[in-house]
């Protein structure tokens, strides 16, 4: 292999990879990251050096110019962080191409690694996924081999310049240059045992760096970056909810959120309630936040509800949930079923801006979060609402002109059933067998598109369907409501949980029934799954319960975890002497996790300023270097060099002041006085005079330029 | 912190790259500190265990590596010469790569470096570095310092392994084309050509590098084993005597430009004194010494000897006086003439002796 094709090679790989890393978090838009890629593809084959106006100042300052201008039209207008970190990226996108296109020498390939790694930063700010650990792992690898081969080349480039020959014939030994680009070329330099032996080393750093971040102390300063992952688009979970306006995310696989049902065997499905509505007028759903109040968060819990009988708390169900950043505040709880109370993590009460919200139906949201959460939700069996008549009669309400025209068609439905579970369970049978489930939506005619489903269309989403009984059920005066949440079968058998896609979004009614609380009903008919080959089915399984896995015990990994990790490995060693509790466990834990956290924090602070400090000192019993003098004597040279004096290749200091005294330049006595001074200093254990040396290399610099000799003419 | 691990850090550096790679790190702790993105955290451990890699890379290509030095064999003050660097690898397996030779003369570091970008294991890897050494006398390359940078030039690893050469350095030889010509060529207009290898044979002896293989006796070396060669006697030579004052005042010892006019008369009698003894005239060394004189020096093979005197010639106060010339050899068969005999004083400011035979006084100013 030869050395330069391999770094070439090894180079386009590292920088590739992190434009990939950026690329897959979806905040590029994909014109520009296929544009990119194929940029970076096409600089491959291209040789700048073939072409001189590419080296020239002119072309560069052009392109330079050019980049800056874009940039500041890209980031300089920005209003807002989001689009100050849109522009950002693609500013990064641009410089790295340039970069590319325009490799004239060494220094251009570490712009690119510069700007590589900014990429991989700014897709570290806004990933979550195991894709993501393992492009890290393999920008790791490509980045020892290529720090490595860059490193080596710039030793080349800067210490093979000269190549001394013994002098033949009893002459003075002969220096000549050597040819950089002879080695460039060799394959003798690396070759496949070098590339192995790199990765093998790459392992064993990733696997160093997994044990520091382990070890690392966690603290989380309530100060938030602007930049954050792109939020997930949902339907349905706002405020409003317009029929017909949307819900085409059947085919979006994207995952909205992980969820554990710890110590429970698998349910065939899991319902997850997200929004209700309440009030409906013309084909519009809107929420009443009734009792709305603020939660305080105190120590990453949240008392929702805690009213109950004795056996409601001790059959009461824990699920975990680790949810994306939607762009809708909804925070999902089991249904059925009655939320008791919910966890959160401790950084929630960080986040800046970030809040909880309850309504008196249990709607809980959380407004201000960007960020992925984990929760944990207790809920316990549905009771009956202790709500006055007033307060449910907002789930009865329906217009006069609603109520006349769907009550004749429910009471046509409901034949003789009598009691209200009987009239909703014979109405949600109704609209499954009578009406078919599409997502190719139709235009509504322009009047209250509930009719135009029940009564022309006979086809829609789950939305008409859930809209078409609540309002059926609302006629019969039975209270009523929709629910936007999701409904998954996906069960993952890796990871042992469900996992929720976008595609999975749902919409359901839950009815108010005597002596039995909030009810569900699902109206929806029975969808058939999308089919998928089985190894295709498997494989995705697979990962995502590394995602699952990953997202757990990586990136949820806290002072919590650290602690909790820190007591196992403690209790593998016995004690003597079990230590006296004095208090609750409660009151220990909370001073033990700040404790913690200063503990390391500190330890790590101490350990890296005596490391630096370590560092950076120069070995006071070693052989001193002599930077003083070599500092003097390369400013003189520079001096002589504006002077037209260039030190010739193998020449000693004194020969150069010889010449320099032979052709009778001013510059020849001070010069010399200066070797003298150095020569003096260096090898004669003598200190360098200061000011002597200040007033020579004033002297040097005071002496009037040298008059070009004149030109031959012609 | 065990004590070796504790001195090997000592020989560690951050380069510039690596202060820029921990201003990173630095900067990359306090946004992950403060996002509590776990990412991050990940990431910098990334950066953190690379530094470590580069640590023990750097440490593993130093491991196994011997230095050794190739002095030339003759140099002179001021003169530029090559001093051969040899690298051995010695470990079984590991190439090194990117390794920096640095040789510490007289405890200080030379200020050139020889770079070795791969030594294969169990290979030898040659080069040189050209340098001069301004002043004559004895220089004690004690050790070396072998550093790298590898592999990514994070750190300067560097370690010291010692290994001890004298090396003499004879004073600077300058050209006289411009001197008088009464030094160079009145006396030698005097002069009859010395008849070295076709005088009358005086002894046998063994062989000696730089011998003239011509003068090998065949006969007498298959009797015993081993070279000799024939010596014969000058039958004629002229005689030049140099006195070289190599006094100071002791006020002045530490004076920077007498020091610097003492080592000219040196350099200016070593320089005399390979021109004489070159064109064929028998040289008589005299400095102010309480040793005994040199012998007659008459060959260029005894030029060695003269320039050896000179290198390691100490300074000393004007009261200590110059050596007695040495006495002809009285078993000469022919003895070398005395009539034309010139006498070179080479001083600095100080009286010359007062000889009878005195030709010509240079001063150096």
């Amino acid at each position: 292999m030869r050395f330069a094709a391999t770094h070439k090679v090894v180079s386009y790989l590292m920088v590739t990879t992190a434009f990939v890393m950026l690329a897959l978090t979806g905040e590029l838009p994909l014109w520009l990251s296929l544009l990119t890629l194929l940029a970076i593809g096409g600089s491959f084959f291209f040789d700048p050096q073939r072409y001189p106006l590419m080296l020239g100042r002119a072309y560069n300052f052009s392109l330079y110019a050019a980049v800056l201008l874009f940039s500041t039209l890209l980031v300089g207008s920005s209003a807002s962080a989001e689009s100050f970190w849109d522009g950002g990226l693609r500013v990064l996108c641009l410089l790295l191409v340039c970069k590319l296109w325009q490799r004239r020498h060494n220094g251009d390939y570490l712009q690119a690694y510069v700007v590589s790694f900014v990429m991989l930063l700014a897709a570290t700010f806004v990933e979550n996924s195991m894709v993501y650990a393992l492009l890290l792992f393999l920008y790791l690898v490509f980045a020892m081999w290529t720090l490595t081969l860059f490193h080596l080349r710039r030793e080349m480039e800067e210490n093979y310049l000269l190549k001394h020959l013994p002098g033949r014939h009893g002459q003075a030994a002969e220096s000549e240059r050597v040819e950089v680009e002879r080695i460039l070329n060799s394959r003798r330099v690396v070759g496949p045992p070098f590339l192995l032996t790199t990765v093998g080393a790459g392992l064993l750093t990733f696997f160093l760096a997994f044990f520091l971040f382990l070890l690392l102390p966690r603290f989380h300063v309530s100060i938030d970056l602007p930049f954050h992952r792109r939020l997930l688009q949902s339907t349905g979970f706002s405020d409003r909810l317009e029929l017909g306006s949307h819900g085409l995310l059947r085919d979006n696989p994207r995952v909205v959120m992980r969820v554990e049902q710890p110590g429970q065997p698998p349910q065939k499905t899991l319902r997850l309630r997200g929004v209700s509505f309440a009030h409906y007028e013309n084909g519009r759903w809107s929420q009443r936040r009734l009792g709305e109040q603020i939660l305080n968060v105190q120590h990453g819990v949240v008392i929702v509800e805690l009213v109950g009988p004795e056996m409601d708390r001790k059959s009461a169900k824990r699920t975990e949930i680790y949810l994306e950043p939607l762009d809708a505040g909804a925070l999902f709880t089991p249904s059925p079923g009655r939320t008791l109370s919910l966890l959160l993590p401790e950084s929630f009460a960080g986040l800046t801006g970030s809040h909880l919200s309850v309504t008196l139906d249990g709607q809980i949201a959380v407004h201000g979060r960007r960020t992925p959460l984990h929760y944990a939700v207790l809920s316990g069996p549905t009771s009956v609402p202790e709500g006055s008549a007033d307060e449910l009669a907002i789930y009865r309400e329906l217009s006069p002109e609603l109520r006349l025209r769907l009550r004749t068609m429910a009471l046509q439905i409901v034949a003789d059933a009598a009691t209200p579970d009987e009239q909703a369970e014979r109405l949600s049978s109704h609209l499954q067998k009578n009406y078919a489930y599409t997502t190719r939506l139709w235009k509504p005619s322009g009047g209250d598109p509930i009719f135009e489903f029940l009564e022309k269309e006979r086809r829609g989403h789950c939305e008409y369907f859930a809209t078409a009984l609540a309002l059926l059920l609302r006629s019969l005066d039975i209270p009523s409501r929709t629910v936007n949440g999701y409904l998954t079968a996906e069960w993952n058998r890796f990871g042992q949980f469900f996992v929720v896609r976008q595609q999975h979004a749902h919409s359901w009614v839950e009815v108010l029934l005597p002596g039995q609380g909030w009810v569900v009903f699902d109206p929806t008919p029975p969808q058939s799954p999308i089919p998928r080959l089985p190894f295709v089915q498997e494989l995705r399984q697979l990962l995502d319960g590394l995602d699952m896995g990953f997202g757990k015990y990586v990136l949820e990994y806290d002072v919590s975890a650290q602690q909790r990790l820190s007591d196992r490995l403690s209790s593998l060693w016995p004690r003597r002497d079990p230590p006296q509790v004095t208090g609750s466990p409660t009151s220990q834990s909370s001073w033990r996790k700040p404790l913690w956290g200063l503990v390391g924090l500190g330890g790590f602070g101490v350990a890296l300023l005596v490391i630096l400090r370590r560092l950076r000192r120069v070995e006071p019993s070693s052989p001193k270097d002599d930077t003083e003098g070599r500092g003097v004597i390369r400013h003189a040279l520079t001096v002589l060099r504006r002077r037209g004096y260039q030190r010739g290749p193998g020449e000693t200091l004194q020969k150069l002041a010889d010449r320099i005294a032979d052709d009778g330049d001013p510059s020849a006595p001070p010069f010399a006085q200066l070797v003298e001074l150095y020569y003096a200093h260096r090898f004669g254990d003598l200190p360098l005079d200061r000011s002597e040396v200040t007033r020579l290399i004033k002297q040097l610099r005071a002496l009037p330029r040298r008059p070009r000799p004149a030109e031959p003419r012609p | 912190m065990s004590l070796r691990l504790y001195t090997r850090l000592r020989g560690v550096r951050l380069t510039r790259d690596g202060w820029w790679f921990c201003t990173a790190g630095i900067c990359l702790f306090f946004v992950a500190l403060n996002s509590g993105n776990n990412l991050l955290y990940l990431l910098l451990s990334m950066l953190i265990s690379l530094m470590v890699a580069s640590l023990v890379l750097a440490e593993a290509s130093l491991r196994g590596v011997v230095p050794r030095r190739q002095p030339p064999s003759r140099l002179h003050a001021g003169a530029p010469f090559l001093m051969g660097i040899a690298l051995r690898n010695d470990k079984q397996r590991l190439p090194s790569f990117s390794i920096e030779v640095e040789d510490l003369c007289d405890d200080k570091v030379v200020d050139k470096r020889c770079y070795f970008l791969k030594i294969p294991s169990g290979r030898t890897q040659q080069t040189a570095y050209r340098h001069s050494l301004p002043h004559r006398g004895r220089y004690l390359f004690s050790a070396f310092r072998i550093s790298t940078k590898f592999p990514f030039a994070l750190f300067r690893s560097s370690r010291y392994i010692e290994h001890r050469s004298e090396i003499l350095v004879y004073p600077a030889l300058v050209s006289l084309a411009h001197w008088p010509k009464a030094l160079t060529t009145a006396v030698g207009d005097q002069s009859v050509m010395r008849l070295g290898r076709r005088g009358s044979f005086h002894a046998l002896r063994e062989y000696r590098q730089g011998d003239d293989p011509r003068e090998i006796h065949w006969r007498s070396s298959a009797r015993r084993q081993r070279l000799m060669v024939r010596e014969h006697e000058v039958e004629a030579v002229q005689q030049v005597t140099l006195y070289i004052d190599n006094s100071l005042p002791v006020d002045k010892q530490q004076d920077r430009e007498e020091l610097a006019k003492l080592e000219k008369v040196i350099s200016w009698g070593a320089s005399l004194g390979a021109f004489y003894l070159d064109h064929g005239y028998a040289v008589r060394l005299c400095v102010r010494s309480d040793d005994p004189p040199l012998p007659l020096l008459w060959s260029p093979a005894s030029l060695q000897k003269l320039l050896t005197t000179l290198a390691l010639l100490p300074t000393v106060s004007p009261e200590v006086p110059f050596q007695k010339p040495p006495k002809l050899p009285s078993s000469a068969a022919v003895p070398i003439a005395e009539h034309g005999d010139s006498l070179v004083v080479i001083r600095s400011g100080a009286q010359p002796p007062r000889e009878k035979h005195i030709g010509h006084v240079v001063e150096a100013s």
